[in-house]
């Protein structure tokens, strides 16, 4: 964020604070002003496009808290929000109170994932990467088979003290406010003992154990949290689909969410939001652009439409590997202390 | 001053799959003391330090940390106990700020609640505050000051190195493991490490294990010496000692 030079700290408790500087107020302010008013200014597909992209940065910060920070890989993301959401949907037709559906279907989530997580104490990298993609598989197997089967659950639209959430324009305030909810539990979480120590495992998991840190209880805590997220953010899309189908939550999102974060910049809030718009923004200029590629090559048509997105998308993950595997967020720390530094920076 | 040992090692033996490591291995290190273990590449010092912290098992042999054994406790709990530690191969955590290392030392004196802390970062804040405060003073003492908020992997070598024992003295050990703290430094970088491990083993009192290759500075720093040389203990005494010593002599010069 935003820190001129000339701000200087007078006690450690303002260097942690949430928000530093009266510029940091004022845009948080207009950030959620705009945020909250938005549905009113904006047409019906732009505001699916956000509504889409909270229920991902949801989803996402999971994964920058157990991917990022931690450095525990999964490949099963979506299957977690599955779990979220087959678990809160029957709770909600049975007029389960929305808010404990949710803080349930999160609770799903975090569970299911820290069973799903229990490879990660033996095993790392590539090779927990696949066991996760198993975990993928099996649970989309049990969902399937024993929780709702392929047709799922059919989700009614929620209500908090007589407001019924059954048109976009009001699942949005939904969907942001858990969005915004979820971050601010991201932040706390990041600025005290517990990030440190997913840190300390992601970064050195022997010496984290030489500082009395438990490793393999922070792992699978990280596991708990970050699917904690998918929970939350899988009941939350149910909502929006007005339906629990595991055909949401599909093994490309899981990969999408990695580029995402690979994108933003693997372990900052701010970098999940970057990411999450920054792919989102692609794919979509994907479907645009698509049906154009189309009339240009009337032979390949037929596989055009789909295809474009993945492509697009997949290309820009590469570029960014490639080019700036640190993420966006890295650049716009460079630029913003060239500019503090001006004119002296080159 | 009462001579206590705070770690005594009882007939230590490791070995890996047949290959003797560590070999009948006994020695005391005493409250306040500055023991320094020496020996050629390979004698097993850091085999010695790994049983201590919990990463090697030895198949024989107790290990006795405040009169209590360490070698069937987990890793975590021995750090727990008292015992912090610096690595041969740089540890520290890269991807994190000076200040972020620092605290992380904090870990098990740092008293937050997670849920409290999801929704209220208020009561966790004022403990944050406290830690940071504590963290500070070793920053001042290692004169690490202008790192303190840079990325650890960005900083010079010699600096991570201090951060890294930074981060054992954060933990307010009662013994100090150090594994070749000094190696890959030039002469004023060694002389500086060498004046932190002095302050604090007389100012703070702690009790250190120092393994170093450099004989003049361990003659000049350790009180006792224990030489390690294809993982059996050949000779243990004060720097005078050691220095005339012809098993340690030969084992240095060879026949
Ligand atoms: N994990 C291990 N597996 C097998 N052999 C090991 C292991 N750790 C150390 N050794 C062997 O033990 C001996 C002592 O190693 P080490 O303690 O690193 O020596 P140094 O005194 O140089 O620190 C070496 O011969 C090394 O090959
Ligand atoms: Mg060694």
């Amino acid at each position: 964020m935003w820190r001129p030079s000339g701000l200087f700290h007078v006690n450690y408790s303002q260097e942690i604070a949430f928000v530093q500087t009266p510029f940091q107020w004022v845009m948080l302010v207009l950030g959620l002003f705009v945020t909250f008013a938005l549905p009113l200014f904006i047409p019906l597909d732009a505001l699916n496009f956000f509504i889409k992209a909270f229920i991902t940065i949801t989803a996402v910060l999971g994964l920058t808290l157990l991917t990022g920070n931690c450095g525990q890989i999964s490949l099963g993301h979506t299957a977690f929000m599955a779990v979220g959401a087959f678990v809160g949907a029957p709770l909600l037709n049975q007029g389960v109170p929305l808010i404990l559906c949710l803080i349930m279907a999160g609770l799903a989530g975090g569970i299911v994932g820290l069973i799903f997580g229990l490879p990660a104490l033996r095993i790392k990298g590539f090779y927990l990467a696949f066991a996760t993609l198993a975990a993928f598989y099996v649970i989309r197997f049990i969902l399937i088979h024993y929780f709702g089967g392929v047709v799922g659950h059919n989700v009614p639209p929620p209500s908090i003290l007589g407001f019924s959430f059954n048109s976009d324009f009001r699942i949005y305030y939904l969907i942001a406010s858990t969005c915004f909810a979820m971050t601010y539990f991201t932040k706390n979480i990041t600025r005290c003992k517990w990030g440190r120590a997913f840190i300390a495992i992601r970064d050195h998991d022997i010496a984290a154990n030489t500082l009395g840190v438990n490793v393999y209880f922070y792992k699978l805590m990280a596991f708990f949290i970050g699917c904690f997220y998918a929970g939350v953010a899988g009941l939350v899309l149910s909502i929006y689909m007005g339906w629990a189908s595991v055909d949401h939550y599909s093994l490309t999102n899981c990969i999408w969410y990695l580029g995402m974060i690979i994108v933003g910049g693997m372990h900052s809030i701010s970098g999940a939001y970057l990411g999450v718009f920054f792919i989102l923004g692609i794919e979509e200029m994907g479907i645009v652009i698509a049906p154009k590629l189309a009339e240009l090559f009337p032979q390949l048509a037929g596989s055009m439409i789909g295809a474009v997105p993945i492509i697009f998308v997949g290309l820009v993950l590469v570029l960014f590997i490639m080019i700036e595997p640190r993420g966006l967020v890295h650049r716009w720390e460079i630029i913003k202390t060239s500019i503090r530094i001006f004119p002296f920076s080159n | 001053m009462v001579e206590e040992p705070i770690l005594e090692i009882r007939s230590l033996h490791l070995s890996f799959g047949g290959i003797k490591c560590l070999s009948d291995i006994s020695f005391d290190v005493f409250d306040k003391g500055l023991l320094a273990i020496i020996g050629p590449n390979g004698a097993g010092k850091t085999a010695m330090l790994n049983c201590i912290s919990g990463f090697y098992r030895p198949q024989q042999g107790k290990i006795l940390f405040k009169g209590k054994d360490l070698t069937r406790l987990p890793s975590h709990q021995i750090a727990k106990l008292g015992i912090g530690r610096t690595f041969q191969n740089l540890a520290v955590y890269a991807g994190a700020s000076t200040i972020d290392n620092l605290l992380a030392g904090r870990h098990f004196h740092t008293k937050e609640n997670i849920f409290a802390q999801a929704f209220w970062f208020g009561p966790a804040m004022k403990e944050e505050m406290k830690q940071r405060l504590f963290v500070e003073e070793i920053i001042d003492f290692l004169e690490i000051e202008p790192s303190r908020y840079s990325i650890v992997g960005s900083l010079p070598y010699g600096i991570r190195k201090r951060i890294e024992l930074g981060r054992a003295l954060a933990m307010e050990p009662d013994l100090l493991l150090l594994d070749e703290p000094m190696a890959g430094m030039n002469l004023e970088e060694k002389e500086d490490i060498a004046r932190f491990i002095l302050d604090i083993h007389e100012l703070r009192k702690i009790p250190i294990i120092l393994i170093e290759h450099d004989m003049g500075m361990v003659m000049d720093i350790a009180q006792r010496i224990v030489v390690l040389d294809l993982g059996k203990k050949i000779a243990e005494g004060d720097p005078d000692q050691i220095k005339s010593n012809p098993t340690v002599i030969k084992a240095y010069l060879g026949e």
